[in-house]
């Protein structure tokens, strides 16, 4: 009987201590959750005005005033635009000497070229070199 | 509940020890299950809707946003949007010296009366605005002043972060946020509820690269010419999407107050109605051509004008002799026009123009969407006039929508804003056949290469079009000297993705063009300027050929020696 009360009070503590815990816990967590959507709100305030501040900074108006200053860009002229179809030095062209190792030199001394001009070759062998089409005019690659 | 009485005493202590005991176990569980049930409640309140209640209750103004939702263009462009903004009101009862308030606030506030502003802080009523609106400087410094009964509060400002470029399709708000004009205004439920609903901003068809190209090739143009106005538009020939829609001058949305002028505020796109001369021959050929009135090479006699009742119909630049109608179209005939329509008669007429929904206002989303004026009898007179578009005036909307439905296969649709309009609304029908649009194509593109069009020819594009110079109409007849010029294109014309409505008003001519003010000279080279700018936005290809396959035969059938 005696121990009966004893446990029975003792659980009482331990489940009166526990709710008080739970409640707390409870109390601390909306707090968070509070303080949290307020910070999802307050973001999603500031991302708005960032996006509207970006909206101003890309108007089509101003980045035309800037590149009119700063950058040396035209419209696309027609002639710059070309298919894929029309490129010279495509695979099928090259017969797979794009894939060749290149040389450094020409094997012959009469087929040696300016080396500025060399960058831009086609890694050729001998007199078989295929020749250099300018497909875009300056300005062009975009 | 069950409980010990006396009635239970005179029971042997054995027995009675055990039914105590079992007694006060049944106890313990009532009251287990009793917590067993607080600690669930207490759970289930912990995480239940109150929770976010409560914290909602707490949260600041931040909550407030949007109140409308943003408007996007077809690359997401941010065209309108909802920002936080402050707003400082008082409560005069508590404003002690409202002289001494009203200079102090005047003096840190711009565009505020003191006058205006003692009078509001001197009254009896517990609350009055003393500026809407503020910027974040001004709140510091009427926060400096420390006047007791002043109190600042979260408001709404709609934001246009485009400006004027938008103007006219976006339209403005209130200073309340309700939508006054354009598509705010024609979706003010719908941008609530999306707000509230959280279902992302509205998408609209216009790409704003295209809309700044328009704007500032129209306001080149029109500052060139000094026009009193002008408007532009481009349109997605296969589906009728609106991808920029301009209209000169314009104003503001930010602060829509501050433009001068009520003209300002016409969209001379979509509400103007115009007479548009003659890019209404483009009609009249169609419809030749599509009920089979007159074939390519039937000719017309335009050796003299034309007597009927009381007006007489003369050409601009006479050829005096008999045109086929290539010739008739590329020279733009009034004579050879209103000899074809003759032949069609004016039912047959008015129901081709009624198909193309140019008699009646357009179903699209602006407000400020204009009914077209036609003529009240359709006689002989009228059906003439109208054959090369006189005595009808319709918006600049009408003629792009109508003349993309001639050039694409002959589908006309009905004209949207939106990305993704609602299908239901689609209202899309065969108007004219794939041949007579295939002749319509040809036709335009034969203007272009040698007709009155010549200088709409952007290089690479394969431009198509109209010309049309209308004077306008004064009290009692037409002012020679104030014209509406327009110019009306398709590009590439052999397979046509875009169409290009652009017009003046009352251009006047200069040097560059001999003092010509005729669309030719004022109008089409806009396109000429455009087209080369847009398509590669656009995405359209340059041409491979220079001509449409059929405007070859065409240049075949006209006659050599007026060849220029």
């Amino acid at each position: 009987m005696k121990h009966i009360s004893l446990i029975t009070f003792l659980i009482l503590l331990v489940v009166s201590y526990g709710f008080y815990q739970l409640q707390y816990e409870v109390e601390l967590r909306q707090d968070r959750v509070a303080k949290l959507e307020n910070q999802i709100a307050q973001d999603k305030a500031d991302i708005k005005v960032l996006e509207a501040e970006w909206a101003l900074l890309s108007r089509p108006k101003r980045l035309q005033q800037l590149s009119d200053r700063f950058l040396e860009l035209a419209p696309i002229d027609p002639s710059q635009i070309r298919s894929v179809d029309e490129l010279a030095m495509r695979e099928e062209h090259l017969e797979g000497a794009a894939f060749a190792p290149r040389q450094e030199k020409a094997p012959t001394g009469e087929d040696e070229t300016p080396p500025a001009l060399a960058v831009a070759e086609v890694p050729s062998v001998g007199a078989e070199r295929l020749p250099l089409v300018p497909v875009f005019n300056r300005g062009a690659g975009q | 509940m069950r409980t010990i009485t006396a009635q239970d005493t005179p029971i042997a202590p054995g027995r009675t020890l055990r039914s105590v005991r079992s007694r006060i176990i049944f106890t313990v569980m009532l009251f287990g299950l009793a917590f067993a049930g607080l600690s669930v409640r207490v759970v289930d309140l912990g995480l239940s809707a109150e929770a976010s209640a409560w914290s909602a209750a707490r949260s600041g103004a931040a909550d407030m946003l949007p109140a409308r939702a943003d408007i996007v263009d077809r690359n997401g462009t941010l065209l309108a949007t909802d920002l936080k903004t402050i707003s400082i009101s008082a409560n005069p009862q508590k404003v002690q010296h409202s002289g001494e308030a009203a200079q102090q606030l005047a003096q840190v506030l711009g565009g505020v009366d003191p006058a205006v502003l003692e009078h509001r802080l001197s009254s009896t009523s517990s609350f009055a605005w003393i500026k809407r609106k503020v910027t974040p400087e001004e709140q510091h410094a009427v926060n400096q002043l420390g006047i007791p009964g002043i109190t600042f509060r979260d408001e709404i400002q709609r934001l246009y972060p485009q400006g004027s470029l938008t103007a006219h399709v976006v339209g403005y708000n209130s200073i309340d946020n309700e939508g006054l004009s354009g598509l705010e205004r024609a979706f003010d439920e719908e941008l609530r509820d999306r707000a509230a609903d959280n279902e992302g901003p509205l998408r609209l068809a216009l790409d704003m690269r295209v809309q700044h190209a328009m704007h500032e090739e129209l306001g080149a143009a029109m500052r060139q010419f000094n026009a009193a106005g002008a408007a532009g538009i481009v349109m997605d020939a296969r589906t009728s999407q609106v991808v920029a829609l301009v209209s000169l001058p314009d104003f503001d949305p930010n602060d829509p107050g501050s433009a001068a002028a009520d003209r300002q505020y016409m969209n001379r796109a979509s509400q103007g109605v115009y007479e548009m001369g003659s890019t209404f021959k483009t009609y009249t050929m169609a419809l030749a051509l599509e009920h089979g009135v007159a074939s390519m090479d039937d000719a017309y006699d335009a050796t003299h004008p034309i007597q009927i009742s009381r007006f007489t119909i003369r050409d601009d630049h006479p050829k005096a002799r008999w045109l086929n109608l290539p010739e008739i179209f590329m020279y733009s005939s009034n004579i050879g026009t209103a000899r074809i329509v003759a032949d069609a008669g004016n039912g047959l007429q008015k129901d081709f123009m009624q198909t193309l929904g140019l008699l009646n206002r357009p179903d699209f989303e602006l407000p400020e969407t204009g009914t077209p004026m036609v003529p009240e009898n359709w006689r002989n007179v009228q059906s003439m006039t109208v054959s090369y578009g006189y005595g009808i005036a319709v918006s600049g909307l009408q003629v792009a929508n109508s003349i993309a439905a001639l050039v694409n296969g002959g589908t006309l649709h009905r004209p949207t804003l939106l990305l993704n309009p609602d299908a239901r609304d689609d209202i899309s029908r065969q108007v004219i056949s794939a041949e007579t649009s295939e002749q319509v194509q040809a036709l335009m593109r034969l203007v272009v290469e040698k007709g009155t069009g010549r200088n709409a020819d952007a290089p690479g594009y394969l431009v198509g079009g109209k010309t049309g110079t209308a004077e306008k109409s004064t009290y009692g007849g037409y002012n020679r000297d104030a014209l509406v010029t327009s110019f009306v294109a398709a590009f590439p014309i052999d397979d046509p993705q875009y169409v290009v409505f652009v017009m003046l008003d009352e251009p006047k001519g200069n040097e560059s063009t001999y003092g010509f003010a005729g669309a030719g000279w004022t109008a089409a080279p806009i396109v000429r300027g455009l087209v080369p700018r847009i398509a590669p936005l656009l995405g359209v290809a340059p041409s491979k050929d220079d001509s449409h396959p059929m405007t070859r035969e065409l240049v075949r059938m006209i006659t050599p020696e007026v060849r220029s």
